[in-house]
């Protein structure tokens, strides 16, 4: 046999074991993941260690937060791969449960969680929320009671010292969602366009975010409760106030949230790990993890760390997300047409 | 910005990056040529670094200062041109080095005798210099423009990173592709230029297609005659050596390029890592990862190698098959995942064939041009000397040691992509680079650090090991 055939042959062998390898391999529960991986990646590997069920999971990048994985989902509807989304926020899950890709399922998680936070349904349920904060760099003079300024007041700042992710995805689409209905179309559009005119600076995403407010390249920033506390733990001079709305002083509390995929063919292991994502003991870690998510359902307060209980407080007073699905989408059109040219 | 702004900023970057290779080209060709022994490993170690370098390490190390200069007005641009030069810059070099101008420095030194006023010279040496330049020129010109992975940990505004914005987005694919139509343009309009000049190889028959001007102080053992398809000729001049001033000058460039985009990252990264050791160490996550990586740059560099050995001798097939990895990773994978997001081929989405069919696609224009070389190469009567008598450790120097040193090379390509793995890998087989790109975007980390050192040990570590095993089989049939 000459070189050249038995490389050929080599080649197709190596090919084909490896294909038969992979197609031999237990079929494991799908998960698209959207929560930060070093966060997720312990839970779900705690789920399998209880009950067995190998998961194969996708995870967001940190730039497309949640989006990527929620437009992959609208695509793969006529022939899914998924089995269940944990998405870390709300919006782009209604969205998902619009467009009939949630599988409903009221299991015993989806009843410890408050009303204000799940689909009567069950197409999805929240659980550890996080806040949307203004953080600020503690080097800056009179920062303190300027993080207490509302998002208006705020943008007539210098902008060049103000930092904020591109709003096409993640909590800070949330932020503008919300905005939208508060503020309405005009007010929000004028905002926006006029605090980019002064030079905001738009980066990849909320650690970004956080990133250039620790290290003094911007005064403020808009990001979420987790980042802030990756600097704090890091000794770095930050402090945060959470974003209130004008007149209601009303927080944005943003929930992860966990639905099942319309069409699975694993639907019981689905169920399993929705109830254990739901479970007070997997609030309770990722309240008691760096990120210091908000447990919503009932968990012993002895249990929560002291920061958590603080973030509790505030999100009492978070204003209502489960409206916001048709804001979200005129927001998001219209952001499309102003960064997608 | 619009993305036609932003296409056009990206094309006048990388025309300046190209004309900065082209520029330097043949001055750090004509060191290589002309240094011998352990300071030509030396000087070629040197060249090689920025190039090998994977680029999210290099944007990982330095993303503080990339933060930083976000203050600076167009600080971060200068940032990202001057690091995407530095890497780039080999190609043009290593392009000059094996295929040198047409015009002998005889010849130069004849016409410089004869001819008039200075800017005549500089005209001849033009002209002489022949298609090397627009060919070095036009490949880095291609790689500046499509390059994402740099531009998108620093959060700079190209196309390339506004494409990925928008497919991620939730603009449909169709959309997305046809917003890519003007970068497609400026891309194919840059391919288009190339293959007019690049008949360097080609026989106007059709038939032969070899390396003519093949630099015999190159490649040591390759015969010096060449054909062009209508005549045998003798390569006979050597290139003229460069002065001292300007052999100084190469020397620090190579020392300052290899520190900026090699040497000073993985310190940083190095010394980052040592407190993060320990973490990975007792709780190791990155194996499925790495073996993925593994899996996918290994298969694709075996699926590029012999195809472009089957395709080399045919040159309109070489031409397209080389094309799409000349687009670039984002052009390719997104019309890759519209291929298989099609009826015919759904069955295959979401499997490993995908990414594999992307990296393949990435790794051939790499492919042929070294097969070419490996080709001529093989062509030497040393070679088939040292195979009569069964001379083992000449068969390893000749021949076998080569073509491992081009399987790592095609390895480590596959290996160190990240575009194409993120946007094709299938459901739990991430490629690592992909996984730790994610990573990257949270900041730097000590066991981030050591992940990233960990991901880059791999090759490092496993390819000495495949040059043992090549060793120890050269000169087998």
């Amino acid at each position: 046999m000459t070189r050249r055939r038995s490389i050929s042959l080599a080649v197709v062998a190596t090919v084909v074991l490896g294909w038969s390898y992979y197609s031999g391999q237990k079929p494991r529960l799908v998960v698209y993941c959207a929560h930060d991986s070093i966060y997720a990646e312990s839970i779900l590997r705690d789920f399998t260690r209880q009950t067995g069920i190998a998961v194969a999971t996708r995870y967001d990048t940190e730039a497309t937060k949640s989006l990527g994985l929620t437009e992959l989902l609208v695509r793969e509807k006529a022939a899914p791969r998924c089995d269940v989304f944990w998405n870390n926020e709300l919006l782009g899950t209604l969205d998902l449960q619009d467009k009939g890709i949630l599988a409903p399922y009221r299991g015993h998680g989806w009843q410890r969680i408050p009303e204000n936070f799940k689909d009567a349904d069950g197409h999805w349920t929240g659980f550890a929320a996080r806040l949307r904060v203004c953080i600020a760099n503690g080097n800056v003079a009179d920062a303190e009671p300027m993080v207490r300024l509302n998002v208006g007041v705020l943008a007539l700042l210098d902008a060049s010292r103000f930092a904020i992710a591109k709003p096409l995805y993640g909590t800070t689409l949330t932020h503008y969602a919300v905005l939208w209905q508060h503020w309405g179309r005009e007010k929000t559009i004028a905002w926006h366009r006029e605090w980019r005119v002064r030079g905001v600076r738009e980066l990849n995403g909320n650690a970004t975010v956080k990133d250039a407010v620790a290290q003094g390249v911007c005064d403020f920033g808009y990001t979420d409760t987790d980042d802030f506390f990756e600097a704090k733990d890091a000794g770095l001079p930050v402090f945060m106030r959470p974003v209130e709305l004008e007149e209601s002083r009303a927080t944005i509390c943003i929930p992860n949230t966990v639905a099942i995929i319309r069409g699975t063919r694993r639907e019981t292991d689905a169920q399993r790990l929705v109830d254990f994502l739901l479970s007070a003991e997997t609030e309770l870690a990722l309240a008691r993890s760096k990120s210091r998510q908000i447990p919503l359902g009932p968990v012993p307060a002895d249990q929560v760390p002291a920061e958590v209980r603080d973030l509790q407080t505030w999100a009492q007073h978070a204003a209502p997300l489960t409206n916001l699905l048709s804001a979200r989408n005129e927001c998001l059109a219209w952001l499309k047409s102003e960064y997608v040219q | 910005m619009t993305l036609a702004a932003q296409t056009a900023e990206s094309a006048a970057r990388a025309l300046a990056i190209a004309g900065f290779a082209v520029a330097l080209a043949q001055p750090l060709a004509r060191l290589l040529t002309h240094t011998h022994g352990r300071r030509r490993t030396l000087a070629w170690a040197l060249l090689l670094a920025p190039l090998l370098t994977p680029a999210l390490l290099v944007s990982y190390a330095y993303s503080h200062l990339a933060l930083r200069l976000m203050a600076v007005p167009g600080g971060i641009a200068v940032l990202y041109a001057v690091v995407l030069a530095l890497k780039l810059t080999p190609v043009a070099a290593v392009i000059a080095h094996f295929v040198p101008p047409a015009l002998s420095a005889e010849a130069a030194h004849c016409h410089a005798l004869l001819a008039g006023p200075r800017w005549r010279r500089w005209i001849f040496r033009l002209r002489g210099a022949g298609r090397t330049p627009v060919v070095a020129g036009g490949i880095v010109f291609l790689l500046a423009f499509t390059d994402f992975e740099l531009a998108s940990l620093w959060s700079l505004k190209t196309w390339t990173v506004a494409l990925f914005d928008a497919q991620a987005g939730g603009l449909a694919l169709g959309a997305s592709l046809r917003l890519a139509a003007l970068p497609l343009m400026v891309e194919t309009a840059a391919l288009a230029g190339l293959l007019r000049r690049s008949r360097l190889a080609a026989s106007p028959r059709g038939a032969g297609f070899q390396p003519v001007e093949v630099h015999r102080a190159s490649l040591p053992g390759v015969a010096s005659t060449a054909s062009d398809g209508h005549r045998t000729f003798t390569i006979s001049a050597e290139s003229k050596p460069l002065s001292i001033f300007a052999r100084r000058a190469c020397s620090a460039y190579l020392v300052c390029a290899a520190l900026l985009a090699s040497v000073v990252p993985l310190a940083r990264i190095v010394g980052q890592a040592a407190a993060g050791l320990r973490s990975i160490a007792e709780n190791f996550v990155l194996t499925r990862e790495l073996a993925a990586s593994t899996a996918f740059a290994l298969g694709a560099a075996l699926c590029a190698w012999p195809i472009a050995a089957w395709i080399a001798r045919r040159r309109g097939l070489a031409l397209a098959l080389c094309l799409p990895g000349l687009l670039g990773a984002m052009l390719l994978a997104l019309f890759i995942l519209t291929a298989f997001q099609l009826p015919p081929l759904r069955a295959a989405y979401d499997t490993p064939l995908p990414l594999l069919l992307a990296l393949t696609l990435l790794l051939l224009p790499l492919a042929v041009p070294l097969r070419w070389l490996l080709d001529a190469a093989r062509r030497s009567p040393a070679l088939h000397l040292a195979r009569l008598a069964g001379a083992r450790p000449v068969i390893w120097h000749l021949d076998t040691r080569r073509r491992w040193l081009a399987a790592c090379l095609l390895f480590c390509w596959g290996y160190f992509d990240f575009t194409a793995s993120s946007i094709l890998a299938p459901v739990g087989l991430t490629p690592v680079f992909a996984r730790l790109h994610n990573l990257a975007h949270y900041g730097q980390t000590a066991v981030l650090s050591a992940m990233l050192l960990a991901a880059a040990a791999v090759p490092v570590l496993a390819l000495p090991l495949s040059g043992l095993a090549a060793r120890f089989f050269a000169g087998r049939k």
